[in-house]
């Protein structure tokens, strides 16, 4: 479903040096898979996640989404694609109803389909008792609600989740995190940028540990602990920050 | 899930659905009601008040002053107020409003009282001046006799109105006392009037109204212009750098719709929402207009009309289509809010600087201001509501705005939501400048439009110089050549330089070379009968006639330019704007529309271009000249297009404008063939026909000349 190959981004700089955002990245998801692509702040996920979009166009490799590349055909990369932004907010004067339904409307659903669709993830999310509030007035946790619903109005094959639960309280979390778990039984790939590592240890089928842009370990858990030595997620992430570049040379 | 497939009516339709949702959000927040609703009704009402205190008092038309003059002795008053109004000032009894009715109200009126204290009742400002006679009762108004009288005008000099007072009764004095020598004179048989010089003062009406050095008729537009600047202002920011700063941006930059999609909404929002505004403002200083009674004074006798507004509103359409485009441009660059804001500050003290200085009172719409934008708008606006705009200077303003505005999307088109814009802390500002990583055959629309956008004012600057290059015959050809190779030549070569649009295919050989050359040479020497014949018709549905003065110059100019060598005028003036005009307009522009638009609307836009540069020239005939112009540039196109080059239409073109010149080397020869160079009239019907034939004949040879394939491929456009 998702395919990553030799992906990298380079970044020019002033005086004409380059910053490698990411450095020759690959790993595929399939689909009923929850590909935990983990890191620090600045590691190259969000990076990783804008050029698999085709946000962002790679510097060199690629990246596929149902075998479309998402430097050559980004609109059909798009269409498949439903994208929680880590600092995604909600137009303030419009309600989450008129939103979604704006959402649907610009990925080409027709409106009755858009419309039992909102029905369906406002009774799943739990939207309905403030679909026609103002976004505005809505609290930290029903707006990521409704951004979530928001990449989901057009039943993407794909999610791409970038910090979902970010500023949520332990049951704002509990609630993406079970929704998650509800898209991975749907059979949808995902891939999911989280610092919640416990939560990710639980969901995620398999993980890519980022560090300075490259992935310096990858599999599943048990894989990743005969790779780091390590047996929990956040030890392996401490373990990473010390010995980064040792850990990839282990990976590659 | 159902996923509708995407045709070009569902394009339109989707863009429609995305404005409403731009203008459902814009126009849900309470600062654009306020922006929109609130300032105007404030604003206006505000505004005629400080009118009527700087403007409408320094014209003088604020309400006529009444004195009050006091007498010590009522006999004296009565005396006086006979001799004041036989010198023709409007005196009543104190009070007497019945009497005040039916006098002059555009002149002061002298109200008169008695009272002993005039000293007193000066320092209570109860009167402005006092009379007093000295020595008092002596007051005769006979001219049978010797008359003196000496008078004392009472004033406080730190009262304004009581110094305006004793200086007005002091004027009506001076004119009595004449008036009573005139008299006394003509007793005395004495043939000479008491004033030997008599002064009158005459009042010349300027061309508009002006108060401090300002011109008020200019204000409307200028103050209109603001407004809707204003109107724009926040819904550019907010649905562009506080969308990014709200974390919407990247969520809509995700789905699946071309980013000029998502633009283009974003632009007929702030379109809608600063038209909105404009016509908030219009309506409400119409109102603030009707109800203060200032349309006489800011407009001229005819006041305002609603053919006037109706223009103006046009213009101010025009003007929120180009500024919109600019802020939409600014503020796509910006991160946030306040970023966007700083951008504009100085985007708005450069916009109108030019605006406030076309507010002084001899500027006229001429020259490089009518390509200047806003100054243009503004200077238009107050034409056009003095109703004395011209055809050919609106049609310029109307031009260089649009494709300014052209301009503005294509700029704002490439900065929204692009990569470095998007993530400005990842990407350099570089990519936006950053040249195609591959030759490109044709220049893009926006390329093209930035060209022409430079090139307008560029060639009315030079144009300018130009004219001040001296008398020097000689002097002024070779300037012509360097304008043409700097405009024509020079500007779009640095486009396609910067752009990296191969220049070869615009020179491409076509095939059958010599039929198709022959055909253009055919239709070079044949053309001008079409042309010179429009031109005839045009002339005469206008009603317009070549007047004598014109006539002499062309005479004048005729006569230089025959002590010339032929081949150099050939060469300046026909062969040099031929070569680069084409390499312009149908090498440059024509391929670059015609990578998005049909043929027929590449030819049709690329002709009236053509045309709309030959009008710049100030002239009477600038109409026919537009006209003439964009026929050629018609043919001139269509065989670009048949051909693939410019090579066949730089023949064509040189033919023609050598056409124009060669008579007038020939004048003596041709008249002896009843042949006059100078025509006002039709042509014989014969050469008529022969021309519409020969038109036609080489039109059909360069037809079946030029194979299918040829146009299609050759041009550099279409593959």
């Amino acid at each position: 479903m998702i395919e990553v190959r030799e992906l990298t981004k380079r970044f020019p700089l002033a005086g004409g040096e380059k910053l490698t955002a990411v450095d020759a990245v690959s790993f595929a998801v399939g689909a009923g898979d929850v590909y935990g692509l983990l890191g620090a702040n600045g590691a190259g996920k969000t990076t990783t996640l804008r050029m698999i979009l085709g946000l962002l166009r790679p510097t060199s490799g690629w990246a596929t989404i149902d075998g479309f590349r998402s430097d050559e055909f980004p609109d059909e990369v798009k269409r498949r694609v439903g994208l929680v932004a880590a600092h995604a907010g909600l137009y303030q004067y419009l309600s989450p109803r008129e939103m979604l339904l704006f959402f649907a409307d610009l990925y080409g659903v027709r409106t009755d389909t858009a419309r039992a669709e909102l029905e369906r993830l406002s009774n799943l999310l739990g939207l309905t008792e403030f679909i026609d509030r103002p976004s505005g007035t809505l609290s930290t946790g029903q707006r990521q609600r409704v951004n979530l619903a928001r990449a989901l109005i057009h039943r993407p094959p794909v999610m791409l989740l970038d910090e979902p639960t970010l500023g949520l309280d332990v049951l704002g979390t509990q609630v993406i995190t079970e929704f998650i778990d509800h898209l991975r039984e749907g059979g949808k790939a995902v891939i999911l940028c989280t610092h919640h590592l416990d939560e990710a240890e639980r969901i995620c089928t398999r993980f890519g540990l980022m560090h300075r842009g490259r992935i310096v370990a990858e599999g599943n858990l048990d894989q990743l602990r005969e790779q780091t030595g390590c047996t929990t997620l956040i030890e392996m992430f401490l373990k990473l920050s010390v010995r980064g570049p040792a850990l990839a040379g282990a990976a590659g | 899930m159902n996923v509708e497939p995407s045709s070009s009516n569902d394009r339109i339709r989707r863009l429609g659905r995305l404005t409403l949702k731009e203008l459902r959000e814009i126009l849900r927040d309470r600062r654009t009601i306020i922006t929109l609703v609130l300032m105007p009704l404030l604003m206006y009402p505000l505004l005629s008040v400080a009118f009527n205190q700087f403007f409408v008092s320094q014209l003088n038309v604020v309400k006529t002053p009444r004195y009050k003059l006091g007498f010590d002795q009522e006999r004296e008053g009565q005396y006086f107020a006979s001799l004041l109004h036989g010198a023709g000032l409007q005196v009543i009894n104190v009070g007497d409003e019945q009497a005040a009715a039916e006098l002059d109200s555009d002149k002061p009126i002298v109200e008169m009282g008695f009272t002993p204290q005039l000293a007193e009742q000066l320092r209570e400002y109860d009167i402005h001046v006092g009379i007093r006679f000295e020595p008092p009762g002596r007051a005769h108004l006979d001219p049978r006799h010797d008359l003196s009288i000496k008078v004392e005008l009472l004033y406080r000099d730190d009262w304004i109105s009581s110094r305006e007072a004793a200086a007005y009764v002091e004027k009506y004095l001076s004119i009595a006392n004449e008036r009573f020598l005139d008299a006394r004179l003509k007793v005395l048989h004495v043939t000479q009037p008491a004033a030997a010089i008599r002064v009158v003062r005459q009042r010349v009406e300027d061309r508009g109204a002006t108060a401090g050095g300002v011109s008020i008729t200019a204000i409307v537009p200028f103050i209109l212009i603001l407004m809707t600047v204003t109107g724009a202002v926040y819904p550019a920011i907010d649905l562009t750098a506080g969308e990014r700063e709200r974390g919407t941006l990247e969520v809509l930059v995700a789905a699946p719709i071309p980013r000029l999609g998502v633009l283009l909404a974003k632009y007929v929002a702030v379109l809608t929402v600063a038209l909105l505004t404009a016509a908030a403002n219009m309506l409400t200083m119409t109102v603030t207009i009707l109800v203060g009674g200032f349309g006489k004074l800011l407009f001229g006798e005819a006041g305002i009309s609603a053919g006037a507004i109706a223009a103006v509103f046009a213009l101010l359409l025009l003007f929120a289509a180009f500024f919109s485009a600019v802020l939409l441009a600014v503020t796509s660059t910006a991160r946030s809010f306040k970023e966007a804001q700083a951008y504009l500050i100085p985007l708005m003290l450069v916009a109108l600087a030019p605006g406030v200085l076309s507010l002084m009172p001899d500027v006229e719409l001429s020259g490089l201001l009518l390509v200047t934008p806003l100054a243009n708008i503004v200077l238009l606006g107050r034409d056009l509501l003095k109703l004395q705009a011209s055809a050919s200077a609106t049609a310029i303003v109307v031009a260089s705005t649009l494709l300014y505005a052209g301009a503005a999307i294509g700029v704002a088109a490439r900065v929204f939501g692009a990569e470095s814009v998007l993530y400005s802390s990842q990407s350099g500002w570089s990519d936006l400048f950053r040249a195609p990583r591959e030759s490109q055959n044709a220049p893009t629309i926006t390329a093209a439009t930035f060209c022409l956008a430079f090139m307008l004012p560029a060639y009315i600057l030079l144009f300018n110089l130009l004219s001040q290059a001296g008398s020097d015959l000689v002097v002024q050809q070779i300037s012509g050549v360097v304008m043409t190779v700097a405009v024509f030549g020079a500007i779009p070569l640095v486009a396609c330089r910067l752009r990296r649009v191969r220049i070869g295919p615009a020179f491409h050989w076509p095939h059958h070379p010599i039929a198709v050359f022959a055909a253009a040479l055919v239709l070079g020497l044949s053309f001008w009968v079409i042309s010179y014949e429009a031109v005839q018709v045009i002339h005469h549905l206008r009603g317009a006639t070549f007047d004598g003065k014109s006539l002499e110059a062309l005479q004048e100019f005729a006569g230089k330019l025959r002590k010339l060598p032929l081949a150099f005028t050939l060469l300046t003036m026909a062969l040099v704007p031929a070569f680069f005009e084409e390499w312009f307009f149908r090498g440059y522009l024509f391929p670059a529309l015609h990578t998005k638009t049909t043929t027929a609307t590449a030819i049709v836009v690329s002709a009236l271009a053509f045309g709309l540069f030959h009008a710049i020239n100030p002239s009477p005939l600038a109409p026919e000249r537009v006209v003439s112009t964009t026929l050629v540039g018609l043919v001139l196109g269509w065989v670009r297009w048949r051909t693939g080059s410019v090579l066949p239409g730089m023949v064509l073109h040189g033919v023609n404008n050598a056409l124009v010149l060669v008579p007038v080397f020939y004048e003596k020869q041709l008249a002896e063939l009843g042949i006059g160079t100078l025509h006002t009239e039709h042509l014989p019907a014969a050469w008529i026909a022969g021309g519409a034939i020969a038109v036609c004949v080489a039109a059909l040879v360069l037809f079946l000349s030029t194979s299918s394939e040829n146009h299609e491929t050759s041009s550099g456009v279409r593959g």
